[in-house]
């Protein structure tokens, strides 16, 4: 074991940490020192009796019955704690603690629009007395469940504690769940009384009201519902609606309040759910007793949380750190609460500023979006109360540990990480231990967690199944819907007999520090969030034409530990996998589930792998998809399934055959380009000209080059460039150069002749097909390189606008290979040929060629692999930086008409052939599915932007891990114009100089 | 003789460039192309006789108006003036000026700057052909949002011309003309205000007329002055 490393300070006060005096009296009790984290971690595990009895008593948790037993036996599936002991939740968290007096504050709800409520410890318990009461009136007591559809708010918050007050079970979930995830969680709870705040509730043209009433509907056991919020009281057939503040406003103001029943340590506090492979979610009963005594340990000897302390953790009250946060009120914290929403970086961090927050907690998303964005929260808020930040939900990479310690401060970053099957942690923070970066510091005290390798036995230093070996308080009481006990069974205990396998992969090192690898099992955790495969089919089957699909969490292959959702959908007969039915797939899901439900991969197959018993096989379509061998394909019934989605898989990532070989446009050609100019030229100069005559000296102006140059693009459906005008103003002369075949031998232009034999700098035209857009770059680069534009211009075989994009890279890499057919590649692009020579750099790769260089001025991700999510905040983003002068490219009419908003619009003009192969062009892009490229990118970011949402550097981030970004002047659409062209080709000409070094 | 003005002019570096703006009625009944012509060097008039006879005019007279603006800064004839085109814009080789011509319809417009590089624009609008523009291709992604914020109507067809006015004297200020793709440079949709290095502003024409100047030193807010250059004027 490794010795104890040396203590940080943790408090600024330097009072020593609880853990301290905790182990004081574990040493008092052990009859021996145990100096170090893991000496006292190896007594609670060996000597539990004694360790939980401790913390019972040294905790002062309010109680009445003896101690003993402390447990009814060893088994980790039956044992109880402390059948003796009678407890109440609510009294326990609003209790008088040492050092939190009734003045002290105990909750700070803070809203969206920036107003907020504070309540002390004795305004809170107030509070919770006088609607205790007004709940009791109604006849809510021990043995009813009470549901709360609420965001994170002190009303929710004091709602559920005085529900829990009376013995009552709670039950929560946020209102922009959707109706269908709302009643697959609460349609087995059961509940009597509904608590609702509405906002948030309506969706996708639903209004709040109806979709109340959907949920109402679908929940016959409640009989009554009370209004959180201020609105309107709905009217429901046959369930009474009162406003609960109402109600509590005609409690007398001398209403002592009923009595808080003490309850068994195992009575049903909270009923959670958490979803498995199969059926619906997982509704889990936990006790009062082990949820309190479990916060407690974790907030007192891992967090070393107390009187003092302000705690935000950034949550929902869907997600059990709901509950974990809220048992810090048991400890004397003062908790602070918000519903509003991350509207940029600065967002919490100003809240954690604003309240003297000392200990945030968050996830590592978060935490990558404040990093994409170059946002510094030591420069830009006050942290100086703040001494913890605590990260769980997902995978905390290595760099963020070296980011939080520079951008944010001297203040450790905890990595915690456990379930709602345990409303507690596994892994946790230590006050006495060091950070490891990318790894928790401590295992959970009294859990005997470990890794079991391959063969079930312990492994040290690799990743193994996490299993507890030993019983906790916190194990769920029950499962609802679960009599014989036999899900609940199979869920936690059936892997390996006589230890909780919990569906994690774990590595544990001899320091005691470990760092989660993702899930063991077939539950999706997508973006952090648990989704049962169960909850998926159950949307998706309901969308015409869909007979059965199968939701697969597989490996994104460029970030290792980061997954994505794949779906496999079976369809009807003569019913065509399209984009639009993977729309609405996707969209249904969105609306019927969330935004973490939607699959970044859809797939038709023909049918799903299933065992010889029927039963539906994750892990076989999982292995197919991650391009690994498939273990138990003798058991499967119909193992040709496999090869069906690995063609389906392979289709994906090929170009679509069919369309766009050829000239599908047809130009025109010989003698009636001469027509079409003569009469063009005759038309903008007002009279017919001679065939040999000047443009300019025949009276055309610049202005109506233009002009001239529009006409004829339309007319002749191919680029008529000012170049050609220039070289050949006159009739026959332009018609000459424009009846030359549809450009194909230009389909690479030099823009800048350069040094024999130094490997070309090779730029992939803009979305009009064009290399027009890298002209003042291109003069101001610093490079012996010859640079090259490749184009695709309308009207060629090639054209943009009629390929995708797989397809324009394909054969841009090949045009490549003939220009170059040796040496290091160098490629650049500008947003949509940033796209394409991303595509392209894939593509070589994979030939075997050297790509040295890759450079992505601005690439934005194709909204087509973000979230539905973030598709449509970056839409609202986007509408909103067309508002603001010189923010982004098109108009805001443009804009709108391509999204959600369209139909408040009246119909487009016919739009021109330039506005047309604009818009195909995008349509292109957006559909693009990007893969990962391993090589190096030089990505120059515009410095003008909207922050978070218009940041999706994340997303590339996790296709290209190889990213150096580089911030250039401009806005994402006047990143090349010529006022920053010299900077950014400054920049440009550094990172190639490097990239051959 | 004309060395020592030369000098005298580029000894004498302006720190606020001084620009002189003359205008010119195409349409005045009172020019004589004959006179106009005689201004012109060899080549320059080559040039304006290629021209049909409204094109031959403005050559004519736009190419005299210039001689005779620099003729009277260095105090010699027009047609002495030692006035070279290169690459289709006039240059008076070790002058330091800074020099732009332009003409639309009836009226044309003659820059001339001492210790800065000018460019002039005047364009004829018309509603029809600023309503057009969009589909041209010559106005940038940031010109067309900053457009679209305009209110329809008039005001930002007539914006759409000032735009393709400062884009042009930008594109001359930088030598290039039209034979660069005028949407590399973004204008800022707004009577004065920078297009990369340039400054731009406005320049006072006739209505139903919009010009603007660009230079690469700044100016000053504000319309700049023009006095009319008219037939027989000062010589």
């Amino acid at each position: 074991m490794s010795v104890l490393a040396p203590a940080r300070q943790p408090v600024p006060s330097g009072r020593p940490p609880q853990i301290a005096d905790f182990r004081a009296r574990a040493e008092a009790v052990a009859g021996r020192e145990l100096p170090t984290a893991p000496a006292l971690h190896d007594w609670s595990v060996r000597s539990p009796d004694d360790f939980w009895r401790t913390l019972l008593t040294w905790s002062g948790l309010v109680r009445e019955g003896s101690a003993e037993p402390v447990r009814t036996g060893d088994d980790v599936e039956e044992a109880r704690f402390f059948p003796q002991v009678r407890l109440n939740y609510t009294e326990n968290l609003l209790r008088a603690v040492p050092g939190a007096g009734d003045d002290a504050p105990a909750i700070t709800s803070v809203h969206a629009d920036g107003s907020l409520e504070r309540l002390t410890r004795g305004e809170l318990r107030t509070a919770v007395r006088r609607t205790s009461r007004a709940l009791a009136d109604l006849g809510t007591g021990p043995g009813e469940t009470v549901l709360a559809i609420a965001p994170n708010s002190a009303g929710a918050a004091v709602a559920a504690l005085a529900a829990a007050a009376l013995g009552a079970t709670i039950s929560t979930a946020t209102p922009d769940m959707g109706p269908t995830t709302l009643l697959g969680r609460f349609g087995q709870v059961g509940a009597g009384t509904a608590l609702v705040d509405r906002a948030g509730l309506g969706q996708d043209g639903a209004g709040p009201d109806e979709v109340l009433a959907t949920v109402v509907a679908g929940l016959p056991t409640v009989r009554r519902v009370l209004v959180l919020d201020d609105g309107p009281l709905p009217a429901f057939d046959g369930v009474p609606v009162a406003r609960l503040t109402d109600l509590v406003a005609a409690v007398p103001a001398d209403d002592p309040g009923p009595e808080w029943p003490r309850l068994a340590f195992d009575h049903p506090l909270f009923v959670m759910f958490s979803s498995g492979t199969t059926g619906p979610p997982k509704a889990m009963v936990h006790g009062a007793g082990g949820t309190l005594l479990e916060h407690v340990k974790e907030h007192r000897l891992h967090g070393d949380l107390g009187p003092g302390d302000t705690l935000y953790f950034h949550t929902t009250t869907a997600w059990m750190m709901w509950n974990w946060q809220l048992s810090a009120l048991a400890v004397g914290a003062h908790v602070v609460v918000y519903d509003g929403p991350i509207s940029g970086p600065e967002t919490l961090w100003e809240l954690v500023a604003a309240h003297g927050v000392t200990v945030f907690g968050t996830s590592p998303a978060y935490l990558q979006l404040c990093q994409d964005d170059g946002y510094r929260p030591r420069d830009a808020v006050d942290l100086s109360a703040l001494r913890a930040v605590l990260s769980t939900g997902a995978v905390l990479h290595e760099w963020q540990f070296a980011w939080v310690a520079d951008a944010v401060g001297d203040v450790p970053l905890q990595s915690i990480s456990g379930g709602t099957d345990v409303i507690g942690c596994f892994v946790l923070g230590h006050p006495e231990l060091p950070v490891r970066p990318g790894r928790a510091q401590s295992l959970s005290l009294g859990l005997d967690v470990v890794a079991l390798g391959e063969d079930g036995s312990p492994v040290l230093g690799e990743v193994g199944e996490l299993v507890c070996r030993n019983p906790f308080p916190s194990r769920p009481v029950r499962f609802l819907d679960d009599p014989d006990g036999q899900r609940f069974h199979r869920a936690y205990f059936a892997a390996h007999p006589g230890a909780w396998t919990h569906g994690d992969r774990i590595e544990i090192d001899t320091d005691g520090s470990a760092r989660l690898h993702g899930r063991s099992d077939g539950v999706l955790n997508v973006n952090g969030i648990r989704i049962g495969p169960s909850e998926i089919y159950t949307i998706v089957r309901a969308v015409p034409g869909v007979a059965d699909a199968m939701a697969v969490e597989i490996r994104d292959p460029a970030t290792p530990g980061s997954t994505r959702l794949a779906l496999l959908v079976v369809l009807r007969p003569g019913v065509v996998m399209d984009d639009a039915l993977a729309l609405r797939i996707r969209s249904t899901l969105r609306r019927e589930g969330s935004p973490a439900h939607v699959p970044s991969l859809v797939l038709a197959v023909d049918e799903v792998p299933l065992t010889h018993n029927g039963k539906r096989s994750e892990s076989a379509a999982r292995a197919v998809l991650d391009g690994e061998p498939v273990r138990n394909a003798s058991a499967l019934k119909n193992p040709g399934s496999l090869e069906g989605i690995a063609a389906a898989l392979a289709a994906t990532q090929v170009p679509t055959p069919g369309t766009g070989d050829g000239s599908s446009v047809d130009g025109v050609r010989g003698d009636d380009v001469q027509a079409v100019v003569a009469r063009v030229f005759a038309e903008v100069l007002g009279a017919p000209v001679p065939e040999d005559a000047d443009f300019f000296d025949a009276g055309g102006t610049s202005r109506q080059s233009m002009t001239l140059l529009r006409r004829l693009r339309g007319e002749l459906r191919r680029p008529v460039s000012v170049d050609d005008l220039v070289a050949a103003p006159t009739i026959g002369g332009l018609a000459a150069v424009l009846a030359v075949g549809g450009g194909r031998d230009v389909a690479v232009e030099v823009l800048r002749e350069g040094v024999a034999g130094v490997p070309p700098l090779v730029l992939v035209h803009g979305p009009q097909g064009d290399v027009d857009l890298y002209r003042s770059m291109v003069d101001a680069l610093d490079t012996d390189a010859p640079v090259y534009g490749l184009t695709a211009h309308l009207g060629t075989a090639d054209a943009v606008g009629e390929a995708s994009v797989a397809e324009l890279a394909r054969r841009h890499a090949e045009r490549l290979e003939e220009l170059q057919p040796t040496g290091p590649v160098r490629l650049a692009g500008y947003s949509f040929g940033g796209l394409v020579a991303l595509e392209m750099a894939r593509l070589l790769t994979a030939r075997g060629r050297e790509v040295g260089f890759l450079g992505l001025l601005d690439l934005l991700p194709p909204t087509g692999q973000l979230s539905r999510n973030a598709q449509r905040l970056y839409h609202l983003a986007a509408l909103a930086a067309r508002l603001v002068p010189g923010m982004a490219g098109d108009t805001v009419v443009d804009f709108l008409r391509a999204g959600p908003l369209r139909r408040l619009l009246p119909a487009a003009a016919p739009s021109s052939p330039d506005e047309e192969v604009l818009r195909r062009s995008e349509e292109a892009f957006n559909r693009h599915a990007w893969g990962p490229y391993a090589g190096p990118v030089s990505y120059f970011r515009a410095r003008r932007r909207i922050p978070v949402i218009m940041n999706q550097l994340y997303a590339l981030r996790r296709i290209a891990p190889d990213l150096t970004v580089v911030d250039v002047p401009g806005a994402h659409h006047d990143l090349l114009a010529a006022g920053h062209a010299p900077e950014l080709a400054a920049r440009v000409s550094e990172a190639l100089a490097a990239s051959v070094r | 003789m004309s060395r020592r003005t030369s000098e005298r002019l580029v000894a004498h570096p302006a720190s606020t460039p001084v620009i002189t703006l003359r205008a010119l009625d195409l349409t005045h009944p009172g020019w004589d192309l004959a006179m106009a012509a005689a201004d012109l060097a060899e080549g320059e008039r080559a040039r304006a006789d290629r021209g049909v006879a409204p094109v031959r005019r403005r050559r004519l007279l736009v190419r005299s108006g210039l001689r005779r603006v620099l003729g009277c800064l260095l105090d010699v004839a027009p047609n002495d003036v030692p006035l070279v085109t290169v690459d289709g814009r006039p240059v008076l080789p070790g002058s330091g000026l800074g020099l732009s011509c332009s003409a639309s319809e009836g009226v044309a417009l003659v820059a001339v700057a001492t210790g800065a590089t000018v460019g002039v624009d005047v364009q004829r609008h018309r509603d029809e052909e600023a309503a057009d523009a969009a589909a041209e291709g010559w106005l940038g992604p940031a010109e067309r949002a900053r457009l679209a914020v305009l209110p329809p109507g008039p005001d930002r067809l007539r914006a759409v011309t000032r735009c393709w006015t400062q884009k042009e004297a930008v594109l001359k200020a930088r030598g290039t003309g039209v034979r660069r793709p005028p949407a590399d440079v973004v204008t800022p949709v707004a009577d004065t205000g920078r297009a990369g290095p340039w400054w731009l502003a406005p320049v006072a024409v006739p209505g139903g007329y919009v010009a603007s100047l660009a230079c690469d030193a700044p100016l000053d807010a504000g319309d700049l002055d023009v006095a009319p250059l008219t037939p027989g004027g000062s010589r």
